[in-house]
């Protein structure tokens, strides 16, 4: 983990001055379908076609190729799963308060969220939560990271799920989203 | 968004009145805040004759649900929304009530009732029990939703209902664009925005997922992703994040991101040099990532997109086959066909008109 980067999260913000052209371009060409929609742009489009002349012909352009493995992404440490697991406790808690007003709940739940939960749960009624309190200890899912991991926490509402993640191994765990399990 | 805003905006790139749009849209974007996710339509608001629903218009609706559904579409129409308001208005009764008009509401709200879940609060009982009108007061709360539009479905969804979940939609919007589309006629889609294409659109396949034909040092190879380039000279464009997500790591030649559904996406033969994200990042659909290179096992510029869906909490993408279940060696375990996770959300990763495949 590079240090330094602890204020990350506000890199996307001043990112997408640059990026924003491109990215309503994609926006307004994201769909499929329409007619003619998606037409290929002559010059990208190969001279050959099937896969025996792509092989066959030295005059088509070789297939690139590779035989490469992605490194996995080190499960997060003990140390980690500790502080998340407990965070991840702190919000569901923070979250399951339906008796609660808005203000009160949603000051209560801001400080364990990241920008796009608090963008996200800042819209929810918090008398529509089912969720009236935390049941037992929370479990690790796996593929952890130490950046990014996902925490399951019984309610007695059935269990939840909390997507957890942070800028830096130093930096607090907070919460983008809070569902219940799928399935 | 109409389809031929969408073509303006490639076709015209350098003439005045497309670079007026897109600044337009830009501040749009910028007013929205967080994420740049959007449903993106082509095609029309189309009406429908509730009185002439097939029953087999969609496979796993009746034609009750169907005919609830054209009623919240000519109910968005008629107050002027676009395709992408009929999804949305779709997409949230399919998540509250199936598309029936349920009379009953739930533990969290023993009040709500109709296809919406309104409660109490939104109108009368015989408001909310009917379909045209409970449609309307959704979309009327949706109306005053700023740039709801530049939301991702769920969340623009999430602003009008206040539900406890802001993603309980997501799953049903590709449901709903698949009803739009057949009962709105005349062909046409959307695109959730939720996720999106690696590279700019008509780029070629060149390795697909599975066990490959051609060898590669001697040795055949179980390939657990896809290859993809634009052709010619696919070295140095940009890569973008296919999903939200959180960086998990950067190293080698390789960037992987973490979705906060628990599926991991990782981006390969990139020099580091080109890398734009780093550990901890928190990154949108669309964010630029990296450019393409040809680091490592690699004998041209291309970009080898992969997905891992261990520890997933999505149901859909825990459902894919993954290398395990499909004769794969122990590295391929847990990756799935990148084809069929794009089709999850719509899309399609290598249409036959745009995209070439060569292997």
């Amino acid at each position: 983990m590079a240090p330094g980067h602890r204020y990350r999260r506000g890199r996307t913000v001043r990112c997408a001055i640059g990026i924003v052209p491109l990215v309503v371009i994609l926006t307004l060409t994201g769909c499929v379908g329409g007619a003619g929609a998606g037409k290929p742009d002559a010059t990208t489009a190969p001279s050959g076609g099937t896969t025996s002349t792509a092989k066959a012909t030295s005059a088509t352009p070789a297939v690139p190729s590779d035989d490469a493995t992605a490194v996995p992404v080190p499960e997060a440490g003990a140390n980690s799963q500790t502080a998340a697991i407990s965070a991840a406790e702190k919000v569901v808690t923070a979250f399951g308060r339906p008796d609660l007003d808005y203000q009160t709940w949603i000051n209560g739940l801001y400080p364990l969220l990241t920008q796009t939960g608090a963008a996200a749960y800042e819209d929810t009624d918090p008398a529509n939560v089912p969720v009236h309190q935390v049941t037992g200890a929370g479990t690790i899912l796996p593929g952890s990271t130490d950046v990014a991991l996902i925490v399951t926490v019984p309610t007695d509402a059935g269990p939840y799920t909390v997507s957890l993640s942070r800028p830096t191994i130093t930096a607090p765990w907070l919460a983008d989203r809070i569902r219940p399990a799928q399935g | 968004m109409s389809e031929e805003k969408g073509k303006g905006a490639l076709i015209l790139i350098g003439v005045p009145a497309a670079l007026i749009a897109s600044l337009f849209a830009v501040i749009i974007l910028f007013l929205s805040g967080t994420g740049s996710a959007a449903a993106a339509c082509t095609g029309g608001a189309g009406t429908v004759n509730p009185a002439n629903i097939q029953a087999n218009a969609v496979p796993g609706f009746s034609a009750e649900q169907l005919t609830n559904a054209a009623y919240i579409m000519n109910a968005a129409a008629t107050l002027g929304l676009d395709r992408d308001g009929q999804v949305i208005g779709v997409m949230t009764a399919i998540g509250e009530s199936s598309l029936t008009v349920i009379n009953h509401g739930d533990t969290a709200g023993p009040d709500s009732r109709g296809l919406f879940q309104q409660r109490d609060s939104w109108g009368s009982l015989a408001d909310r029990m009917d379909p045209t009108t409970s449609a309307t007061l959704f979309f009327q709360g949706l109306q005053k939703v700023s740039n709801w539009q530049s939301l991702e479905p769920t969340l623009a969804a999430h602003k009008v209902q206040r539900n406890a979940d802001p993603y309980h939609y997501e799953k049903f919007f590709a449901a709903a664009d698949r009803i739009v589309t057949a009962l709105a006629g005349g062909g046409g889609s959307c695109a959730s925005g939720t996720v999106v294409l690696p590279l700019r659109p008509g780029f070629n396949m060149t390795s697909n997922f599975g066990l490959r034909g051609f060898v590669v040092d001697g040795a055949s190879s179980w390939h657990p992703a896809v290859d993809l380039q634009h052709y010619p000279n696919p070295c140095g464009d940009q890569i973008y994040s296919i999903t939200s997500g959180t960086v998990s790591y950067v190293g080698g030649y390789q960037v992987t991101i973490k979705s906060p559904d628990g599926y991991d996406v990782s981006y390969l033969h990139m020099k580091l040099s080109d890398v734009s994200v780093a550990e901890g990042d928190s990154v949108t659909p669309h964010e630029p990532i990296a450019l393409v290179g040809s680091e490592g096992p690699s004998t041209g510029c291309h970009l080898d997109l992969r997905i891992n869906k261990k520890g997933t909490i999505n149901e859909a993408v825990a459902a894919l086959k993954a290398g395990e279940d499909l004769g794969g060696p122990p590295s391929t375990y847990g990756y799935v066909n990148p084809e069929q996770f794009f089709a999850l959300f719509g899309i399609e990763l290598c249409p036959a008109d745009s995209c070439h495949r060569q292997y």
